[in-house]
């Protein structure tokens, strides 16, 4: 099949164009190595005939500044690639032709064939005369608004006469070619033998790029040695041709549209939105709505799904016979389905808001606010916006770091996202703050257990905010980093585009993440349901024996029974195993197989104490408290659940990553094993010692 | 070199014109977010918290940090002019 291939400037509205030609029937994947989304689809032309189309990643120039535009340079030079097009499509923002204009002369150099679609963002280009444009580029350029069905079938019987008749363009393309003196040639034609004006000109991206160019790879060190014998400048090169490029296409674009040549001024709303005081105040009053509506309203369909899933293995589990495979079924594989669908509101919500916020040009007008303050913590203005999504749950929040494009300061997003106190730790944090602290006021207002919460979240804000610190002096940069940003006037939202970004997010958190959720919980509930068989028998005989000796109804017996079970599972096991390792932190085994099991979900937790303390699920909250409040330390006296380590346990949540489902999504937005494995364990070391600290200081 | 203003020194509602750009590796950038020579510019809002201004181009904005500023060169428009 043949390939097109999207090219051009960010905001030029070339993604909705993509969404439109393809409709759903188009895949979101990664590029290989790097995790910069990679659009595809099939487009079904006029005449029938079915091609493929990518949606190349938004770029400036052949010079790239970033990851994604490198993939870009990447594709069109490389005729190997898999991607490499047959004919591109280009698009631009008709009011913003006089930069749109100069990537499409450089792919013109290039030697690809070329379609030019002028988008119309608003009414205000309908008037544009396109005939001096198509004069310049010798191109077919067609006029289009992204709402017209028209327009969309225009540009696919464009693409139809292409493929039916090759217009050979070649011809055309080199009557602008860039000027090279002699000089120049002599350095451009030793980097391969053809010496076509196409190769020298892909001869000069080599030159410029010979560090990271996927077409020189094999010929690295001798292009090296040429850029240096020739003393090849590459940045005045760049110039150069830019200054160039800009020559020609200036006095164009005065004569399509003059009415654009207005004074430099600042709209009245940006005056506002990007204000000294009130931008950031706007900026806070528009996140509060965000972490709200993934705080609070994303919990009513989480509790839907939540009750979903119970309704649905209470039928299971009356329908299919007691055995083994049941069991796994519904406790292992469908409590682990619900597991990763309980996330899919949050993401979606979060992934909605902030599509709405791309799409409108809002969100470049808060990374340019906050771009100063987060780049001393190693991180990027967009990073703000993942961070406070954090305080709800930080796996939308992860995800959300997609459009950090330097992969530093994303890295350093992801690694310390969790660090922010999320919403499932709330149950843990409510269960244990009445043993630190009495329900008074302090000063006559305050409520003292509400002042240990937000020392928590405090506590949480810090050490993500010191950790990225130490990250950005440890980490290396690949790329440098900068803002220069454009702030693209406001739009409206294309619904098109929103529904398809969500949908995409869902998607992918699904299918990639999911995997990994589901395979850990199975492993968790093996580990909490089974163990040694002598032992699991011994354990149920004993549970029944006491049940009998005591009087036990049924259901007190039934959850006798867990408790029991659950010690001497192979969770229980790993608990006792390990309690030497915590026991300087205050905790004894009991506490050990709760940071086990809770590893599935923070609010776990909660749960597991209560089986552990042998009560019925339906009333763990004050009862568990009760027990817990009873519970002695090793030598019978002294109580288990003191100040000292009650607050240990808390400084270890608001730390440790104990959250399978976070690990695998840093898992699939890394794209390595590497980072999550190092997050859990600086994570689990912060944990420990600050824990191990706390504990020592109130005991 | 050392004594032509650069567009860091413009304060806020200041024009200027876009004189050169600086050869460093952000040059090509710049330029092809249209901050090109014989353009003019001025600087229409200062981040709230520092390190960043935005400029304003015949149509469109640009958000730059200091030291981005700093290789753009210009020439400050008349006094009168302003």
């Amino acid at each position: 099949m043949k390939n097109i291939a999207l090219v051009g400037n960010p905001n030029s509205g070339k993604s909705t164009l993509f969404n439109l030609l393809t409709g759903l029937r188009q895949k979101v994947s990664n590029f290989p190595g790097v995790t910069v989304e990679k659009k595809t689809g099939t487009i079904t032309l006029t005449n029938g005939e079915k091609v493929n189309l990518i949606d190349l990643p938004g770029t400036y120039s052949l010079f790239p500044n970033s990851g994604e535009e490198k993939i870009v340079v990447n594709i069109l030079t490389n005729p190997t690639d898999e991607w490499y097009p047959d004919l591109i499509v280009y698009v631009a923002d008709v009011t913003q032709l006089e930069r749109h204009l100069l990537l499409a002369l450089q792919i013109q150099q290039l030697g690809f064939p070329m379609i030019f679609v002028a988008n119309m963002s608003d009414l205000t280009g309908k008037n544009t005369d396109i005939k001096p444009l198509q004069e310049f580029l010798h191109i077919p350029v067609l006029l289009s608004t992204a709402t017209s069905k028209n327009d969309l079938e225009n540009i696919k019987e464009h693409i139809t006469a292409f493929f039916s008749a090759p217009v050979n363009q070649k011809e055309f393309i080199f009557e602008r070619a860039l000027p090279f003196s002699e000089a120049e040639i002599s350095t451009f034609s030793e980097v391969s033998e053809n010496s076509s004006q196409r190769s020298l000109y892909q001869n000069k991206l080599l030159l410029h790029h010979y560090h990271w160019i996927k077409a020189g790879e094999t010929r690295r060190s001798e292009i090296e040695s040429l850029v240096k014998s020739r003393s090849f400048r590459n940045m005045d090169s760049q110039v150069k041709e830019i200054m160039y490029l800009y020559d020609q296409l200036l006095p164009v674009v005065k004569k399509l549209n003059p009415e654009y040549q207005q004074a430099p001024e600042m709209s009245g709303i940006d005056v506002v939105l990007t204000h000294r005081w009130l931008g950031p105040i706007i900026f806070f009053g528009i996140m509060l709505f965000v972490f709200q509506s993934i705080y609070t309203w994303a919990t009513y369909p989480m509790d839907w799904i939540e009750s979903g899933f119970t309704v649905l293995s209470q039928w299971f589990s009356g329908w299919l016979p007691e055995h083994f495979m049941s069991s796994l079924f519904i406790n292992g594989i469908l409590a682990g389905l619900g597991g990763v669908l309980v996330f899919v509101p949050q993401i979606a919500i979060l992934f909605l808001l902030i599509t709405l916020l791309e799409e409108s040009g809002y969100m470049s007008r808060a990374v340019y606010m906050f771009d100063h303050i987060m780049q001393k913590f190693g991180m990027n203005g967009r990073s703000i916006v993942s961070l406070i999504s954090s305080g709800a749950c930080a796996i939308p929040a992860i995800m959300a770091t997609r459009t950090i494009q330097n992969p530093k300061e994303r890295l350093i997003t992801i690694m310390v996202s969790p660090l922010i106190s999320c919403s499932a730790r709330l149950p843990v944090y409510a269960i244990l703050v009445g043993f630190v602290v009495p329900d008074v006021r302090v000063w006559g207002f305050l409520n003292a257990p509400g002042l240990v919460f937000m020392g928590l979240y405090l506590l949480g804000i810090v050490a993500a905010l010191g950790s990225a610190f130490v990250f950005s002096k440890i980490l290396k940069s690949g790329e440098s980093s900068f803002l220069m940003l454009e702030l693209p006037s406001y739009k409206k939202p294309d619904w098109n585009n929103v529904w398809i970004t969500t949908k995409d997010k869902v998607m992918s958190f699904v299918r990639e993440a999911g995997k990994i959720i589901l395979i850990i919980s199975v492993i968790l509930w093996v580990m909490s349901t089974y163990g040694p068989e002598q032992k699991m028998i011994q354990a149920r005989t004993e549970a029944i024996n006491l049940a009998q000796s005591q009087n036990l109804n049924e259901e007190e017996t039934q959850t006798l029974i867990s408790q029991k079970q659950l010690e001497s599972s192979w969770a229980g096991m790993v608990g006792k195993f390990i309690e030497p390792a915590i026991e300087p932190l205050g905790y004894d085994w009991k506490i050990g197989i709760a940071l086990i099991t809770s590893f599935a979900a923070r609010e776990v937790f909660v749960g597991t104490m209560a089986t552990i303390y042998s009560i019925a699920q339906d009333d763990e909250g004050t009862t568990l408290r009760e027990k817990m409040k009873n519970e002695k330390k090793q030598d019978g006296i002294k109580p288990m659940y003191d100040v000292a380590t009650a607050l240990s346990l808390l400084v270890f949540y608001v730390f440790a990553l104990q959250c399978m489902s976070t690990l695998a999504v840093t898992k699939k937005e890394t794209g390595s094993w590497k980072w999550p494995v190092l997050q859990f364990s600086f994570m689990g070391v912060l944990a420990y010692v600050g824990a191990w600290a706390v504990y020592h200081i109130f005991s | 070199m050392e004594n032509k203003p650069t567009a860091l020194s413009l304060n806020k509602g200041q024009s200027a014109t876009i004189d050169f750009i600086e050869s460093n590796e952000f040059s090509s950038r710049l330029l092809s977010l249209g901050i090109v020579p014989g353009k003019k510019c001025k600087i229409v809002g200062l981040a709230p918290f520092g390190g960043a201004k935005i400029m304003a181009l015949e149509n469109h904005l640009i958000a730059l940090r200091d030291e981005e500023l700093s290789s753009v060169y210009i020439t400050l428009e008349n006094r009168s002019a302003l």
